[in-house]
């Protein structure tokens, strides 16, 4: 989708406490509505995620990567849960750089920056 | 403090800690003497014992420690042999050496006259040895590169890789590279598939078949490859490894071809790719080594000690706790307030400081191994004394306790450990007659449980005479000779004061005095102990002890117009009391909870409260090591961070409180104890 297509408004998309398989169709459903929406900027609250399975994180890290590439600005609001945190550290989704976390850090060489709020 | 105390205070703590340290390498090299390394080590302990001393001025320990060192030497070079006799005159050497510097021991020229006689007294050569029989084991590090991509099912057959690579994060420190170039797009992508790929880099002391053991049931469907990608040569803290190195340790790459690129001023990396002698992805996968390399080094580099004296750790504790206290009352007052910034402001800072509580409790937890080392030394002389054969194993060195904790439950440990060897483990011969191995084993183990610490110690002896005890308890009164108790009731009993069913009394113990001091010292800390016991068997003490006695998580319940705190690593559930089934059992309250019927008690009537009962309670379930019981608040209002205070000498009797906490608006909150309450249940 071109940039000057897109709507000039933004989404915001609340993430569950708990994030598994089981209700990974329905992500699936949700992501792919905010991207064809069109919207120019995503905020995806992952402040109350306390556990999201490896099945999970995937369809994340595709959505993340597709929002990229439709050069829609994705911003993830934490702060991230301390069972979550290292969750993500271990699969190595999250990278610490000094006071930063920064999820998907393989992406580009950059990765998303993990808001406070 | 003047700066030449200062350096002595120093020469004294760290030679209590090499004292410390030598008396487990001593016991070590005792029950293993052809090991060479602690053979080493015994012998660079009193060396740096040696030239410390001598560097403060310390004579007599100079001159005994290089006596000592001398014959240490004479060991190492096979001159003489390590047996138990020279273990005991290193041991008491050990000790003497304690007692010069805690200046603990009048008589301690005549010790050091004895022990010096008796190594000057020419030794049996040792036999020559035909080979090195011991092999050290490495505890050296080395890097391992794994690549582990899952096949796509794996999530079908209930495997989680992320499991695997937390196993992994286990042995040492980790770098986790995630490739998603399987990746497809969002649309495509099937729930139950896996696409992901890693590439670790695990910097370790663990052998390779340990790391491939961790991929032992999915290596037959994933692709795993575990190669070794340093040696010394990286984990050697003086220099990290640079890129062109590891392309050429890796042979993608010549040291020619590095070294020509090398002559231009881009980086090394951009230049191989560009002149296309190695691939980007070869190169960002030397990178993620590098930087993994860099992660061990600069870990290796941080982990270094220092010295804090324990007033000054619990001064900055003290503070993290008035902190905390602010905190609260910072919370309490922005709520009281709609402002957005300051909200913003108090919760950063809640964040804050609650990292900083956890920082500054953790800088106080001490594995427990240190103290379990210390009862090696006692279970050794003691069966030696007593002419009993003893093993002492440990388990679970590596949890930590609160210090102040730690240094409590010495003394009980002692009283409890005196007692299995003089009571509990039999003579050799006695329990040869039974069947039984002639060394007796006693068990010594220590494991987290929620926001306690279990420490167990077991005996494999004679067990406790469960009529014995019934007899002793009817003739001293404490029980009519009709009553009817359960195994737990009677053996509290051994808890009380004065007593005792040791037919006589030896130097060890049998005085009854021991036991109730345990118990005492275990309610102190807030924590609770089990007997367990099978005549002819075994005998069990199990010690449930708070994680620490500083800050806890709490759950705070008001009753009237008053906040208690109950400690949240005790309570199970809160539920309503319209909603709970109750009852009444003889003069026992019971409520119906998950299939169990609990005995509950008010707070309200328990404190005597006059005002009128709400209409709607709540009922907290709590449990304790042995029990599990409802009490009655009005209402419970939630979790809270618990600066513990001590109350006072004054209210030492008071055994339904264990300390009080002071609330976000300056009242204060009684903590109750969940322990001692039991007694009115």
């Amino acid at each position: 989708m071109n940039q000057t297509m897109k709507k000039n408004k933004g989404a915001s998309l609340n993430l569950p406490s708990e994030i598994r398989i089981s209700n990974n169709t329905i992500l699936i459903k949700k992501l792919k509505t905010v991207i064809e929406n069109g919207y120019s900027k995503i905020v995806v609250d992952i402040s109350k995620t306390e556990e999201i399975d490896l099945s999970s994180l995937q369809i994340l890290n595709s959505f993340y990567k597709e929002c990229l590439a439709e050069n829609i600005d994705v911003d993830f609001k934490g702060p991230l849960k301390d069972k979550i945190k290292k969750q993500l550290l271990s699969s190595g989704f999250l990278e610490i750089r000094g006071q930063h976390e920064i999820l998907f850090p393989f992406l580009g060489n950059k990765g998303a920056e993990i808001g406070n709020r | 403090m003047e700066i030449v105390d200062q350096i002595k205070q120093t020469f004294i703590d760290e030679t209590e800690d090499l004292l410390s340290e030598l008396e487990g390498m001593l016991l070590d090299l005792e029950s293993n003497p052809e090991n060479k390394s602690h053979l080493d080590a015994v012998f660079r302990l009193m060396h740096t014992i040696k030239g410390s001393s001598g560097m403060v001025g310390e004579d007599k320990i100079y001159k005994f420690a290089h006596k000592v060192e001398d014959v240490f030497d004479s060991v190492r070079k096979g001159e003489i042999p390590f047996n138990s006799e020279l273990a005991n005159i290193a041991l008491e050497a050990r000790d003497i050496i304690l007692s010069i510097l805690n200046n603990s021991d009048p008589d301690v020229d005549n010790r050091i006259k004895i022990v010096e006689e008796k190594i000057s007294m020419p030794s049996q050569p040792a036999e020559k040895k035909k080979e090195e029989v011991s092999v050290k084991k490495s505890n050296y590090e080395k890097t391992y590169n794994i690549k582990f991509y899952p096949d796509q099912d794996i999530f079908k057959r209930g495997s989680n890789p992320l499991l695997i690579i937390q196993e992994l994060e286990g042995f040492g420190t980790l770098t986790v590279d995630v490739d998603d170039a399987m990746l497809p797009a969002l649309e495509e992508i099937k729930n139950d598939k896996c696409y992901l790929g890693w590439n670790i880099f695990l910097t370790t002391t663990k052998e390779y078949n340990e790391i491939k053991d961790v991929f032992l049931f999915v290596e037959t469907d994933c692709e795993v490859s575990i190669e070794e990608v340093s040696h010394g040569k990286y984990s050697d803290d003086d220099e990290i490894a640079k890129i062109g190195e590891i392309l050429i340790d890796r042979g993608v790459v010549t040291p020619d071809a590095v070294n020509k690129v090398l002559e231009g001023k881009k980086k090394i990396g951009e230049e191989l790719v560009e002149k296309h002698i190695v691939s980007q992805d070869d190169v960002e996968s030397a990178l993620l080594e590098q930087e993994h390399l860099k992660k061990v080094h600069s870990k290796q580099s941080a982990t270094q000690n220092i010295k804090i004296s324990t007033e000054k750790l619990d001064d900055f504790v003290n503070l993290v706790g008035e902190l905390v206290t602010l905190q609260a009352q910072l919370n309490q007052h922005t709520l009281n307030t709609n402002n957005y910034e300051l909200t913003n402001i108090a919760e950063s800072l809640q964040r804050l400081t609650e990292e900083l509580r956890d920082s500054v409790l953790g800088i106080r937890m001490i594995p427990v191994g240190q103290t379990f080392g210390v009862f090696r030394r006692l279970v050794r002389d003691l069966s030696a004394e007593l002419g009993k054969r003893i093993n002492l194993v440990t388990y679970g060195e590596e949890t930590e306790l609160d210090k102040t904790v730690l240094d409590k439950i010495k003394e009980p440990l002692v009283h409890i450990i005196r007692n299995s060897i003089d009571h509990g483990i039999e003579s050799p011969e006695t329990r040869k007659k039974a069947g039984k191995n002639e060394a007796g084993t006693i068990k010594l183990s220590a494991q987290h449980s929620g926001g306690h610490v279990i420490i167990t110690v077991e005996d494999d002896g004679k067990g406790i005479n469960r009529e014995k005890v019934r007899e002793k308890a009817i003739a001293s009164g404490q029980i009519s000779a009709d009553e009817v108790l359960t195994d737990q009731t009677l053996y509290n009993l051994v808890f009380q004061s004065g007593f005792s069913t040791a037919e006589s009394v030896s130097k060890v113990s049998g005085r009854g005095v021991g036991m109730d001091v345990v118990k005492k010292e275990i309610d102190n800390l807030q924590g609770s102990v089990v007997l367990s016991s099978e005549q002819g068997k075994h005998t069990k003490v199990i010690i449930s002890l708070p994680l620490t006695l500083a800050i806890i998580d709490g759950l705070l319940v008001k009753v009237d117009k008053d906040h208690y705190i109950l400690p949240l690593s005790s309570v199970e559930a809160c539920i309503d009391r319209n909603d709970a089934e109750e009852k009444k059992e003889g003069n026992k309250n019971i409520i119906h909870y998950r299939d169990l019927f609990l005995p509950y008690l008010s707070v309200r009537e328990l404190l005597s409260y006059k005002s009128e009962q709400p209409l709607r309670e709540q009922i907290v379930v709590v449990h304790t090591e042995n029990t599990k019981y409802g009490l009655i608040v009005d209402e419970v209002i939630g979790d809270y961070q618990t600066v513990i205070k001590n109350l006072g000498k004054v209210f030492n009797n008071a055994k339904t409180f264990s300390g009080a906490t002071i609330l976000g608006d300056g009242t204060i909150a009684l903590i109750l104890n969940i322990n001692n309450l039991t007694r009115v249940l």
